[in-house]
C-alpha cells in the first residue's frame, strides 16, 4: 500500500507533559526507544504522514518554560536561546530582533503558520534543518541535559558524532561577536521555489581578516534539505592565511565541488547542488574582497 | 500557556478508547470534548464542533487553507494535535466579523480577493494576523506574511490589492 | 497593479459574503444523519493483472458496512466523457496506480482506512510503459485491445516539402511540455444520499451535472430521472472535475448500504487518482522567406495520454487546430498522436492543448526572428491573420481583427527590461501572443441554453445548467441580467448546479460560459420582458409601450418615484413568466473536425531575472493584453487573467508531477510546488480590448483560458533576451540554465 496516506492512527500514543528538562529526560530514560520528544512536532507530523512510526509515548516539551527563554549570558559571553523557542519568535522577541542575521535565517524557514509552531531545537534535532549551516558558521554550541548532568558541545563536533547519546537539547549558545577585526557573514538558502520549500542547499559562512587583508579565520558551512550538514574544512584551510584580494577563485570553486557531498533526488541532482554551492561561496568572497571597479571586468558578456 | 496540564500528566485519564478530556475555547465559546490526544485540530473543529469554515486542502501544513489563530498566533490547524491545545483559545473564520463584517472581509469583497473561495478562510486569517502585527505592511511584509497561503484561482492579485487598500487606510492616519 | 478595466459599479460577487465569512458550505463540507465514510482502494502497481481480490477480512472489521468490487457494479463498469474505457472498479487489469480496485464504507474514516489495509489483492506485474516512445515500440505490450494509440489527429494544407525548399531560413526544434496538476484547493469529494425511490442525490463537484447524471445512470443501471446532481459551489476545478471521479464509488456504496456516503480525497489520494495536463513532445520545423513570411510549418505532436481516453482525443484535436495560431501559413502539415501509457491519466485542463502547441509555435517565431535579426513583433505582424481571413484549419471563423489589436497594444508596452544587469543578475523581456478557440468545436455536441422566469417569490430567476467553480460565472450572470433586463441586484435569484431544476447549458468549460449566458439573454430578454409587461399592462391598464422593467418591479415612463408594480405583485397572478432557450454554441459552417468559431486573443509581455550563480529564474513583471469582447465583470475578468497567468507561471517555472517508472515521485504540496505570493510580481497589469469587430453579434467571449497561454513562451523569450539561451523543456530547469551560463563563460572561475 505504498502510496496511501496513513494520517490516522487507531491507537494513540500516551502523552507526557513534563514541566522541567530533568523530568523530561527521566521519562526518556524510562521509556528509551519507546518514546520520542516533541515540541511543535511540525517535522514529526509530516514524517508520520509519510510512514514514520508513531511512538508509544510522546514526551511533549511544550510545558517546559525554561526551554523558551532567550537571554544574554554575560559570564559565558553568549546569546542563549532556549531550544523550545519558536522559529517565528524573531517577529516579537526584542533580543532576537537585535540580531538581524539570526532573524533572516529564521525567516527563510517554512512560512508563518509553521514558524509559530516549529522550534529551533526541533530544526536542529531533526538533523536536516536549514539552521544547521547557519549555526555552524556562528560556532554555536549545544547544551544538553544528560541524566543529572548538563553538557556543552560544539555543534560541529556534535554533528560529526557517529552515535547519538540519549540527551535532551535545552539551549543553543551563540558566542557573541567580540571580533575587533573585520568580519563578514553570509547565509543563503536556495530552493526549488523562492520561499516555503525544502532547501536544495543552504550555505553559510564567516570570515575574519586583519588590516592587511589577510584572512585569519574562515568558516564555510553547508547543508539544508537532505544534505548532510558539514563544514568545508579543506576549503576553509585554503583561504586562511591568504589575502582576500589574492584568492584563487578557480581553486576555491574546485575545492568546494570536491568537498561538498550533496544529497541527490529526482528533482535536483547532486552535481547541480555542488555547482551552486561553489558559485555562491565564490560570489560571497568576491563581494567582500574584490573592489567594485574590478568586478564588472570579470564578467564575460554574450 | 497552560502549565497545569494535569489532564495529560495523569496517564490514566487516557481511557479505554484512548481519549483525553479536552477543554478549548473557540470563537469565545468554551467546549469540553473527548478526543484522541493526537487528533488534528482541524478535524476537531470541522467534524466535532461543526466549524466547517476552516478548510482542509493538503493536510500537511503546506497550503494554509486550514489557518486559524491559536492564542492569537497564526497556525495551520492540520498540523496541531489535540493535546497541544488544551486550555487554549482558538479563533476561526466564523469568529471574525460577528456583528458587522470585518474590515479584511470587506476589502476582499471589494477588491476581488477570492474566486472559488476555498483558500479564503485561511487567507483572511493570515491577513488579519499580518495587520494586527503590522498595520501598514510593505510589499516585503505582505509577501512574508502570506507565503504560507496558497491560492490557485486569483494569482494573488486581488488579495494583494485588498491588503494594500487596508494598509493605505492605516498609513494615512 | 495597473489595469484599464473600469469598475462600473461597486458590485460584490453574489457568493462573496458567504465566501469571506466562511459560511458558504462546499459539497465536501456537508454531513447527513447516518452518514458513512467511504475510501477507495487503488492499485499497488502501475501495470498488472489482477489475479484475485479478497474482501473477507475487511468485511468482518467492526464498523465496516459494505465493501464493493467490480462484482457490485450493476450497469456498465466503465466511464469516460468521450470513450468510456476506464473501469469503475477493475476486473482483471490495472493500468495506473490510481486505478480503483475496491471501495469501503464504514462508520468512521479511521475504520474505512483500516479496512482498505485488510483487502487482499493478488497482482501479477506486467511490463511498465512509462513513455509514449516505449508504447510505440513494435513489441510493446498493448494497453488496450486496439493498441497503444488512443487517437490520431492531423491537418495539412499546401505542400510543406516543396515550400521548405524555397525557404531562406529554417528553424527546427523539439519542445517538451510537462505533466501539470490542476491543484484546485478543494479536492474531489462529496456526499451521495440514497433516496427512497431507489435513486440518489449526488452532492459532489462536477463541471457538468447532466453529463455526470448520464454516466452514473449508465453505471448504476438506473434511469437518469432517478438521479439528481447538486454540483455547486466548487473550490476550484480548471477542467479537472469535468470527468467523474469519486461519484461512482460513493453512489454504489450509498445504494448498497442505504446510507449517505461521504468520500473526500486527501491531497495525496487526489494527486494519485486525478487527471493531469497532457505532457507533449512537439517537434516543429518552420521556414520563412527572406522577408520573414512563413512559407512552411511542419509539426509533430506526441502526447502522453496515460491509461485511459477521457477527453484526450479532443485535447489533441485542439492542439492540432491551433498549430498555426493567429498566423497565416500557406503550407502546413500537423500530425498528432495521443499515446496510452501507464503514467496516470491525462485529461481536460485549462488551455486544453493550446498551452503546449502555442509554446512551440511562439518558440518557433522567436527563433526565426533571432535568425533573421528581425524584431519579434515585426515578424509576427508580417504573418498575422487579417480580420476576415480563414481560421487555422482553413475554415470560416467569426471575423476578428483582435490579433492585430493585441499585437499593437503589446508593442506600445515598454518592451525593454526596466532593471539593469548587475553582477550576478541578468534581465530580459519577452512577448508572445495567442489565439484560443471557445466552445467545443465542430462535430461536438455543444448544446447551450438558459431559462429566465419571474418566480412566485417575485424574483427574476435566472437559471443555467452551469457550475460555479470560482471562475465567477455567478457574477457574469448577475451583471448581464442587470444590464439586459434592467432589474437590480436584489431582484435576481441565480439558480445553477442542480439537475433537478436547471435547464441544459452544456458543460462549464472551454471558455463558453460567458458567451452562452450572454447569447441566452439576447434570445430570452425580449420574450421575457414582453410576458411581464403584457401582463402588467393588462392589470394596470397602462399601455405596454409606457412600461419597462427596472429595479424592484415594473416602472412607468416618466414616473421616477418607484415601480408602478412590484415584481412580487406581478408574480402573484402571473400564470406564465418563464422563457426558455436552447441553441447550439456558435460553430463554423465548414465541416472541419473540432474547428472553432469564436476565438479569444491574448498577449503577454514579461520581464525576467536570471541569477547566473544558481540558474534560477524569477518573473519581475507581467503585462497582459486581452481581446475577448466587452468586460462583463471587472473583478472577475481581471482575476481570471491574473490567475490564469500565475497558473502558467507555475507551469513554466516549477510545476511537474514527476513520475518514475509510472509511479508518482511527488505526493503533496511539499514536493509539487505551485506559485505562492512571493513568486508573483506585484507589477502585474491587465489591459482589456473590449471592441468587437464590426458586425460581431456574438457578444463577450469567455476568458477562463486565454490568460494561461502566452505567458509561457514569453518567459522563455525573456530568458533568451537575458542570457542568450533557448529553453525547450518545461518546467525550466535551473540546472539547465546554469549549464548554459557556464558554457557561455559567464562565470570566470569555471
Amino acid at each position: 500500500m505504498s502510496n496511501q496516506v496513513d494520517s490516522l492512527e487507531l491507537t494513540s500514543p500516551v502523552i507526557w507533559t513534563p514541566t522541567t528538562a530533568k523530568e523530561a529526560f527521566e521519562l526518556k530514560e524510562k521509556f528509551a526507544n519507546k518514546a520520542e520528544f516533541a515540541s511543535g512536532a511540525t517535522l514529526l507530523q509530516l514524517q508520520w504522514t509519510n510512514g514514520r512510526k508513531v511512538p508509544e509515548n510522546l514526551i511533549s516539551l511544550e510545558q517546559i518554560l525554561a526551554l523558551k527563554t532567550i537571554q544574554f549570558d554575560q559570564n559565558q559571553a553568549v546569546l542563549s536561546i532556549g531550544a523550545g523557542t519558536a522559529l517565528g519568535s524573531y517577529q516579537t522577541n526584542k533580543l532576537l530582533k537585535e540580531f538581524p542575521n539570526i532573524c533572516d535565517a529564521l525567516k527563510s524557514i517554512a512560512a508563518p503558520g509553521i514558524r509559530n509552531r516549529g522550534t529551533i531545537g526541533g530544526n536542529i534535532m531533526g538533523g536536516i534543518g536549514d539552521l544547521l549551516p547557519f549555526l555552524l558558521s556562528l560556532n554555536a554550541k549545544l547544551i544538553f541535559v544528560e541524566g543529572q548532568e548538563t553538557t556543552e558541545v560544539d555543534l560541529w563536533e556534535w554533528l560529526q558524532q557517529s552515535a547519538r547519546k540519549e540527551q535532551l537539547l535545552t539551549h543553543i549558545w551563540i558566542p557573541l561577536d567580540k571580533e575587533i577585526l573585520e568580519t563578514y557573514s553570509f547565509y543563503r538558502k536556495v530552493g526549488r521555489r523562492e520561499t516555503f520549500t525544502a532547501a536544495i542547499l543552504t550555505v553559510s559562512g564567516k570570515f575574519v581578516w586583519d588590516e592587511s587583508g589577510t584572512i585569519l579565520k574562515a568558516i564555510l558551512a553547508i547543508g539544508g534539505g537532505e544534505n548532510r550538514p558539514m563544514r568545508l574544512t579543506k576549503t576553509e584551510q585554503s583561504i586562511i592565511g591568504k589575502k582576500g584580494t589574492q584568492l584563487d577563485w578557480k581553486q576555491i570553486y574546485s575545492l568546494v565541488c570536491d568537498e561538498f557531498t550533496p544529497a541527490e533526488d529526482v528533482f535536483v541532482t547532486g552535481n547541480y547542488r555542488k555547482k551552486v554551492a561553489a558559485n555562491l561561496i565564490v560570489a560571497e568572497l568576491q563581494s567582500q574582497f574584490v573592489q567594485n571597479g574590478q568586478r564588472e571586468e570579470h564578467i564575460n558578456e554574450i | 500557556m497552560d502549565l497545569s496540564n494535569k489532564v495529560l500528566e495523569n496517564t490514566s485519564s487516557t481511557n479505554n478508547e484512548q481519549t483525553i478530556a479536552l477543554t478549548i475555547t473557540v470563537n469565545e465559546t468554551k467546549y469540553e470534548l473527548q478526543t484522541r490526544p493526537t487528533e488534528k485540530l482541524i478535524n476537531i473543529l470541522r467534524d466535532q464542533l461543526d466549524f466547517v469554515g476552516t478548510k482542509v486542502s493538503c493536510g500537511i501544513g503546506r497550503c494554509g487553507a486550514c489557518s486559524i489563530l491559536l492564542d492569537g498566533e497564526l497556525v495551520n490547524s492540520c498540523f496541531i494535535m489535540a493535546y497541544q491545545v488544551n486550555g487554549k483559545s482558538i479563533t476561526t473564520i466564523e469568529g471574525l466579523g460577528n456583528v458587522t463584517i470585518d474590515e479584511v472581509q470587506e476589502a476582499f469583497l471589494k477588491e476581488g480577493g477570492f474566486q472559488c473561495g476555498y483558500c479564503t478562510s485561511g487567507m483572511i486569517m493570515s491577513v488579519k494576523n499580518l495587520l494586527a502585527l503590522n498595520p501598514a505592511p510593505s510589499e516585503e511584509d505582505i509577501k512574508e506574511a502570506l507565503a504560507g497561503n496558497l491560492c490557485r484561482c486569483t494569482g494573488y492579485g486581488g488579495i494583494i490589492r485588498a491588503v494594500q487598500s487596508l494598509a493605505n487606510k492605516k498609513a494615512r492616519f | 497593479m495597473k489595469s484599464n478595466i473600469r469598475v462600473k459599479e461597486d458590485r460584490v460577487r453574489p457568493d462573496g459574503l458567504a465566501k469571506v465569512t466562511g459560511t458558504l458550505k462546499y459539497l465536501t463540507d456537508l454531513t447527513f444523519p447516518n452518514m458513512l465514510y467511504g475510501k477507495i482502494l487503488r492499485s499497488d502497481y502501475p501495470h498488472a493483472n489482477i489475479l484475485s481480490i479478497n474482501t473477507e477480512e475487511a468485511e468482518k472489521l467492526p464498523g465496516v458496512v459494505a465493501v464493493i468490487t467490480y462484482k457490485d457494479v450493476p450497469g456498465m463498469n466503465r466511464f469516460g466523457i468521450i470513450v468510456p474505457d476506464q473501469p469503475v472498479l477493475c476486473e482483471e487489469r490495472v493500468r495506473y496506480v490510481g486505478d480503483a480496485v475496491a471501495a469501503v464504507a464504514a462508520t468512521s474514516l479511521a475504520i474505512a482506512e483500516q479496512a482498505l489495509k485488510l483487502i487482499c489483492v493478488e497482482y501479477e506485474e506486467l511490463p511498465i510503459i512509462d513513455s509514449p516512445e516505449k508504447a510505440l515500440q513494435a513489441d510493446a505490450i498493448k494497453l488496450h485491445p486496439a493498441g497503444n494509440i488512443c487517437h490520431r489527429s492531423s491537418y495539412s494544407n499546401g505542400n510543406v516539402a516543396t515550400a521548405f525548399e524555397a525557404c531562406e531560413a529554417i528553424v527546427e526544434e523539439t519542445y517538451e511540455l510537462p505533466r501539470q496538476l490542476h491543484g484546485y484547493m478543494e479536492t474531489e469529494g462529496g456526499v451521495i444520499v440514497p433516496e427512497e425511490d431507489g435513486g440518489i442525490t449526488v452532492y459532489a463537484a462536477t463541471q457538468h451535472g447532466f453529463k455526470d447524471r448520464f454516466q452514473l445512470s449508465r453505471i448504476l443501471g438506473i434511469p437518469e430521472s432517478m438521479i439528481r446532481i447538486v454540483s455547486s459551489p466548487i473550490g476550484g476545478s480548471f477542467g479537472g472535475k469535468d470527468e467523474l471521479n469519486i461519484q461512482p464509488y460513493a453512489a454504489l456504496l450509498a445504494l448498497k448500504t442505504k446510507c449517505p456516503v461521504k468520500i473526500h480525497n486527501t491531497r495525496a489520494e487526489s494527486i494519485r487518482a486525478s487527471l493531469k495536463r497532457h505532457p507533449m513532445k512537439i517537434t516543429a520545423k518552420t521556414g520563412v522567406d527572406s522577408s520573414g513570411k512563413i512559407l512552411a510549418h511542419q509539426v509533430k505532436i506526441v502526447a502522453d495520454k496515460g491509461a485511459y481516453a477521457t477527453l484526450g482525443p479532443a485535447v489533441l484535436d485542439f492542439a492540432v487546430e491551433h498549430a498555426a495560431g493567429p498566423y497565416i501559413i500557406p503550407n502546413i502539415e500537423t500530425e498528432g498522436i495521443s499515446v496510452f501509457t501507464n503514467n496516470g491519466v491525462m485529461g481536460e485542463f485549462r488551455g486544453f492543448g493550446g498551452n503546449q502547441i502555442t509554446f512551440a509555435l511562439e518558440g518557433q517565431m522567436d527563433r526565426l526572428a533571432d535568425v533573421l535579426n528581425l524584431d519579434p513583433i515585426e515578424l509576427r505582424r508580417i504573418n498575422l491573420r487579417n480580420a476576415t481571413d480563414l481560421g487555422p484549419l482553413g475554415h470560416r471563423i467569426a471575423p476578428t481583427d483582435s490579433a492585430a489589436l493585441i499585437l499593437n497594444e503589446i508593442e506600445k508596452l515598454e518592451i525593454a527590461p526596466k532593471h539593469e544587469n548587475s553582477k550576478w543578475k541578468r534581465y530580459g523581456a519577452g512577448i508572445a501572443i495567442s489565439m484560443h478557440g471557445g466552445g467545443l468545436g465542430f462535430g461536438r455536441l455543444d448544446s447551450a441554453g438558459g431559462r429566465i422566469s419571474l418566480n412566485k417569490e417575485g424574483k427574476v430567476e435566472i437559471s443555467f445548467g452551469f457550475e460555479e467553480c470560482g471562475q465567477g460565472l455567478v457574477s457574469v450572470i448577475e451583471n448581464l441580467v442587470i444590464e439586459e433586463i434592467g432589474c437590480s441586484k436584489e431582484d435576481i435569484q441565480i439558480v445553477i448546479g442542480d439537475t433537478s431544476v436547471v435547464p441544459h447549458s452544456g458543460s462549464s468549460t472551454a471558455s463558453r460560459g460567458t458567451s452562452i449566458v450572454w447569447q441566452s439573454l439576447q434570445k430570452m430578454k425580449e420574450p421575457f420582458k414582453k410576458k411581464i409587461l403584457a401582463h402588467a399592462s393588462t392589470i394596470l391598464s397602462i399601455p405596454q409601450e409606457e412600461l419597462y422593467l427596472g429595479s424592484k418591479g415594473v416602472w412607468k415612463l416618466g414616473e421616477e418615484d418607484g415601480p408602478v408594480m412590484s415584481y412580487k405583485e406581478c408574480a402573484e397572478v402571473l400564470l406564465d413568466g418563464t422563457v426558455l432557450t436552447s441553441f447550439h454554441f456558435p460553430v463554423t459552417p465548414d465541416a472541419v473536425n473540432g474547428g472553432h468559431f469564436l476565438y479569444s486573443f491574448g498577449g503577454v509581455k514579461v520581464e525576467v531575472e536570471v541569477d547566473v550563480l544558481s540558474g534560477k529564474v524569477k518573473v519581475m513583471s507581467i503585462d497582459h493584453v486581452i481581446a475577448a469582447g466587452p468586460v462583463v465583470s471587472p473583478n472577475g475578468f481581471r482575476g481570471q487573467i491574473e490567475g490564469g497567468g500565475v497558473m502558467s507561471l507555475g507551469y513554466t517555472l516549477m510545476e511537474e508531477v514527476k513520475m518514475v517508472d509510472s509511479r508518482y515521485a511527488t505526493h503533496n504540496f511539499d514536493s509539487y510546488l505551485m506559485p505562492n505570493i512571493v513568486d508573483v510580481p506585484f507589477e502585474t497589469n491587465v489591459y482589456a480590448i473590449e471592441e468587437l469587430y464590426e458586425g460581431d453579434i456574438y457578444g463577450p467571449r469567455g476568458v477562463g483560458e486565454i490568460g494561461t497561454i502566452s505567458i509561457t513562451p514569453a518567459i522563455v523569450k525573456a530568458i533568451h533576451d537575458a542570457i542568450g539561451c533557448w529553453v525547450t523543456k518545461l518546467p525550466i530547469s535551473s540546472e539547465d540554465i546554469l549549464e548554459k551560463v557556464c558554457a557561455r563563460g559567464m562565470l570566470e572561475w569555471i
